[in-house]
C-alpha cells in the first residue's frame, strides 16, 4: 500500500480511497480527488513541503501530511 | 420589474474580469484563488431590461469552509437571484463543472459561461457546446472576459433567457441505484418534513441533509426523526455503492461530468508545451525558486525608490520649492493677498501636500510591480513556496498573500484573509498583516534614508523590509502560541498558470490605487495641512508666533513628546507627525513638511537637527510596526469582529513598535555617540 506522499515528480498512479475524516476530506473531494482519478506528482516546493499534483487538468497544492492521507493504487 | 443575476464559479476563473466586461466597471482583478471576498453590484450593460449583475466571491462547491465562500452561498440561497450565470474556466473544466452540478440543484436558471476559450483554442482543442446543453441541461456559451469576446451574445442570452425562463428538466447525473434512494428521500422529506427549511430549493435541501451540512443541520433543531432518516438513507447509500456518502456524491458527479466532456470535447491537434510552462519550470525550480523570489523583491524596490526616485524626488522638489512657492508668493503678493493668506497656502497646502505628492512616480512604479505579482500568477506560487516557513510560525503559506498585498496598502490586505478557512490563522494573519510596510509609509524612509543614509539607500530601506517580515515570523510565532492559539487549519491551494500580465488590467490597478492615494492628498492632507498650519502659526491667544516652538501644536507636541524620550525622538516636531500619521500616514511626512518649512537651509537641513542618524532609524521602525492609520485600524476591527482581540492588537502592534525602536535606539547611540 502507498499514498500519494510516496511519488516522486514525474510519477503517477490513481486515486483509492482518502483516509480522514471531516472538512479535508470534503475538500479534497471537491477539488477532484475521488477514488478512481489519476493523479501526477509535478513538484515539491523548496523547502520540500508542500508538493503541487497535477489532476483533472489543473495544478492543485497540497501538504505532505494531507497527501499522506490519500491511498494511491 | 429589476431582475437580479448572479454571477457564480469557481475562484480565480474570471468572474470579477466579465463582470467589468458586462457592467463596465472597473472592480479589481487578480490572478489568485479568492481576489473577490465581498459580493458587489452592478447594472447590466446594453440591454433592454433593467438587470442588477451580482458578483460573488468564487467558490469550488456549495458546502462553504470560509468567510467569502459562505457569502456566495447565502446569496444564492437567500436572495434567489432570477438568473445564474455560471462562469465556468474551460481551460480547467472538470473541476469549474463540478459547481454547476451543484448549482443545477438550485432550481434556478442557469446560463453555463465557458471562459477563456481563447486558451482551450490555442491547446488544440475543440468544445461542442450542444452537446453539453444536452448532458446539463442549461444552455452554454463560449467567451473570453479577457479578450471581450461572445460579451454581446452572452448579454442577448441573459435578456432573453430572463424575460422568458424556461422550465428545464433536471438530468439524472446520479447512477439509477443512487438516483431511486434519493428519490425516496426526497418523497420522505416532502411528506414528513415539508415545514423544515422550505425555502429551500428541494433538490438542494436533500443532498445536503444527506451530506450532513453543518449549516443546513444547525437549522433543522433537534429533529430527532429526520436525523434517524438522514441515518438510515446513509447507510443505504453506503451498500449500494460501497463508498461512504461523501466519496459517493463527489464521485457519481465527477463521473457524470467526465462522461459529458467525453461527448463534447474534440482535440484538434497535439499540444505542445509553451513558453509559460517552461517559464514556471525555471521560475519554481526547486533550488532557484527562493533565491529567484528575493531578487525579484529586492529589483522591486532597487528601481522603484533609488532609480526611480534619482531622477524624480529632486525635480518635483525643484518644482515645488523654485517655481511654485515662489511664484504663487509673488502673484498673489502682487494682487494683494494678506501675507497670512499667502503663508497659509504656501507653507500650509503647498508643502503639506507637496510633500506627499513628492513620491507619486516611486508609488506609481511600485505598485505596477505589485500589480504584475498579483496578474501573473506568482503569489499562488509564493504561498506554495513559503507555506513550509509560515506552517513553522504559526501561519499559512495563504498568509502571504494578504501580506503581498497590504505592500500596497493595508486595507485590501487584511480583506484578503477572508480566503482563509480557519478562523484562528485569519484572525492572526490580520493582525500581522499591518507589519507589512504600506506603499502611504514608503516616502518616510525614502525621504529618512536620504537625508540620514544618502550612501545606502536602497539597503537601509531593504533592512526595513526585511525587519518587518521578521517580525511578522517572530510575532507569528508567539501569537499563535498565545493569544490566537489552536489547530492548524488544512492548507490545499490551487496553482493557476502563468499568464503575461495584461497591460490594461496593470493600468487598471495601479491607476486605482494612485487614485486613493491622490484623492487623499486632496482631502484629508489638504485640510489636515492647513489646520495644522493654523495651529502651528497661532498662539493660544490668537496670535501669530515669532518661532514654532509658541505655537498651539507645539504645546500639545510637548505634551505627548516625553513618551518618546527614550526612543530618541521625544520632541514636539515628531509626536505631533505621529499623532497625524494616525489619520493617514503620509501625514508624517506632510506634518514634518509644514512644520520645518520655515526653518534655515530648507527641510533636510530642519531634519538633521531634529534627528540624529540614530533616532532617525528608530523613528522610521517606530512608524514601520505601530499601529496602522485609521481606515486601516476599522478594517482591522471589522475582521477580528470582537474588541478584545481588536485591543490586544493594537496594544500589541503599539507596544512592540514602542520595544523595537527602544532597543534600537538605546544600542545604536551607544554605538554610534
Amino acid at each position: 500500500m502507498f499514498t500519494l506522499k510516496d511519488l516522486r515528480p514525474g510519477q503517477k498512479a490513481c486515486v483509492d480511497s482518502i483516509v480522514v475524516e471531516g472538512i479535508m476530506r470534503r475538500k479534497l473531494m471537491d477539488m477532484g480527488v475521488t477514488p478512481g482519478v489519476e493523479i501526477e506528482v509535478n513538484k515539491t516546493a523548496p523547502f520540500g513541503d508542500p508538493i503541487e499534483v497535477r489532476l483533472r487538468g489543473y495544478a492543485l497544492s497540497l501538504r505532505k501530511k494531507d497527501a499522506q492521507n490519500i491511498i494511491m493504487i | 420589474m429589476k431582475y437580479k443575476v448572479a454571477l457564480v464559479g469557481n475562484p480565480n476563473s474570471g468572474k470579477t474580469t466579465l463582470f467589468n466586461c458586462l457592467t463596465g466597471s472597473n472592480l479589481y482583478v487578480g490572478n489568485w484563488p479568492g481576489v473577490t471576498v465581498e459580493k458587489k453590484e452592478g447594472d447590466l450593460k446594453n440591454t433592454s431590461e433593467n438587470i442588477t449583475l451580482v458578483d460573488l466571491p468564487g467558490i469550488y462547491s456549495l458546502a462553504p469552509y470560509s468567510m467569502d465562500e459562505i457569502v456566495s452561498r447565502n446569496y444564492l440561497l437567500e436572495d434567489k437571484p432570477d438568473l445564474i450565470i455560471n462562469i465556468i474556466d474551460a481551460s480547467n473544466i472538470e473541476r469549474n463543472l463540478y459547481l454547476s452540478t451543484q448549482l443545477m440543484e438550485l432550481d434556478c436558471p442557469m446560463i453555463g459561461a465557458l471562459n477563456m476559450m481563447d486558451v482551450v483554442e490555442k491547446k488544440g482543442i475543440s468544445l461542442d457546446i450542444k452537446s453539453l446543453e444536452n448532458s446539463f441541461g442549461f444552455p452554454f456559451i463560449e467567451i473570453s472576459a479577457q479578450k471581450e469576446t461572445g460579451i454581446d451574445e452572452l448579454i442577448q442570452m441573459v435578456t432573453e433567457n430572463i424575460k422568458h425562463p424556461k422550465k428545464r428538466e433536471m438530468p439524472k447525473i446520479s447512477p439509477p441505484e443512487i438516483t431511486a434512494i434519493l428519490k425516496e428521500f426526497d418523497e420522505l422529506v416532502q411528506g414528513k418534513y415539508a415545514h423544515i427549511l422550505e425555502h429551500y430549493p428541494m433538490a438542494f435541501r436533500s443532498i445536503k441533509l444527506i451530506e450532513k451540512d453543518e449549516e443546513v443541520l444547525s437549522k433543522i433543531h433537534e429533529s430527532f426523526g429526520l436525523l434517524a432518516d438522514i441515518y438510515e438513507t446513509r447507510k443505504k447509500i453506503e451498500s449500494v455503492s460501497g463508498h461512504d456518502v461523501d466519496s459517493t456524491i463527489a464521485d457519481y458527479r465527477y463521473r457524470f461530468i467526465t462522461r459529458s466532456i467525453e461527448n463534447a470535447t474534440k482535440i484538434v491537434r497535439e499540444n505542445t508545451i509553451d513558453f509559460q510552462e517552461k517559464l514556471d519550470k525555471v521560475l519554481m525550480n526547486r533550488y532557484a525558486a527562493l533565491p529567484i523570489f528575493f531578487l525579484f523583491m529586492f529589483i522591486i524596490y532597487y528601481v522603484s525608490i533609488t532609480l526611480v526616485g534619482a531622477v524624480t524626488i529632486g525635480a518635483i522638489e525643484w518644482f515645488i520649492n523654485e517655481v511654485l512657492i515662489v511664484n504663487v508668493a509673488q502673484v498673489l503678493g502682487n494682487l494683494g493677498a494678506a501675507s497670512w493668506l499667502i503663508s497659509m497656502i504656501n507653507d500650509g497646502v503647498i508643502t503639506g501636500v507637496g510633500a506627499v505628492l513628492t513620491f507619486v512616480p516611486q508609488l506609481i512604479v511600485l505598485f505596477i510591480f505589485i500589480s504584475i505579482l498579483e496578474d501573473s500568477g506568482y503569489m499562488a506560487r509564493v504561498a506554495f513556496m513559503m507555506d513550509r516557513v509560515f506552517r513553522r510560525f504559526g501561519l499559512s503559506g495563504k498568509s502571504f498573500i494578504p501580506m503581498v498585498v497590504g505592500l500596497g496598502c493595508s486595507v485590501p490586505g487584511i480583506m484578503a484573509t477572508r480566503t482563509l478557512e480557519n478562523e484562528r490563522e485569519r484572525k492572526l494573519t490580520a493582525v500581522l498583516t499591518p507589519f507589512i510596510s504600506c506603499g502611504a509609509k514608503m516616502p518616510i524612509y525614502v525621504l529618512m534614508a536620504s537625508v540620514f543614509f544618502t550612501a545606502n539607500q536602497t539597503f537601509l530601506v531593504f533592512s526595513l523590509y526585511i525587519i518587518s517580515l521578521f517580525t511578522v515570523f517572530v510575532s507569528g510565532f508567539i501569537l499563535s502560541k498565545t493569544w490566537f492559539k489552536g489547530a492548524d487549519s488544512g492548507y490545499l491551494l490551487e496553482i493557476p498558470p502563468l499568464r503575461l500580465p495584461k497591460l490594461k488590467n496593470t493600468v487598471t490597478q495601479v491607476w486605482q490605487r494612485i487614485k486613493e492615494f491622490l484623492i487623499r492628498a486632496g482631502t484629508i492632507i489638504f485640510a489636515a495641512s492647513v489646520v495644522l498650519w493654523f495651529l502651528q502659526s497661532y498662539t493660544f491667544g490668537f496670535q501669530p508666533v515669532q518661532s514654532a516652538d509658541q505655537s498651539m501644536l507645539a504645546s500639545f507636541g510637548k505634551v505627548i513628546a516625553p513618551i518618546f524620550i527614550p526612543l530618541g525622538f521625544g520632541n514636539w516636531v515628531a509626536s505631533v507627525a505621529l499623532l497625524t500619521g494616525v489619520a493617514a500616514k503620509e501625514m508624517i511626512i506632510s506634518t514634518m513638511s509644514v512644520l520645518l518649512s520655515g526653518a534655515n537651509g530648507g527641510f533636510p537641513a530642519a531634519l538633521s537637527q531634529v534627528f540624529t542618524p540614530v533616532s532617525a532609524y528608530s523613528f522610521v521602525i517606530f512608524v514601520l510596526l505601530a499601529s496602522p492609520c485609521m481606515a486601516a485600524l476599522a478594517t482591522m476591527k471589522k475582521e477580528l469582529g470582537n474588541w478584545k482581540d481588536f485591543i490586544f492588537a493594537l496594544a500589541y502592534q503599539l507596544g512592540l513598535a514602542y520595544g523595537v525602536a527602544l532597543i534600537i535606539y538605546q544600542v545604536g547611540s551607544r554605538i554610534f555617540g
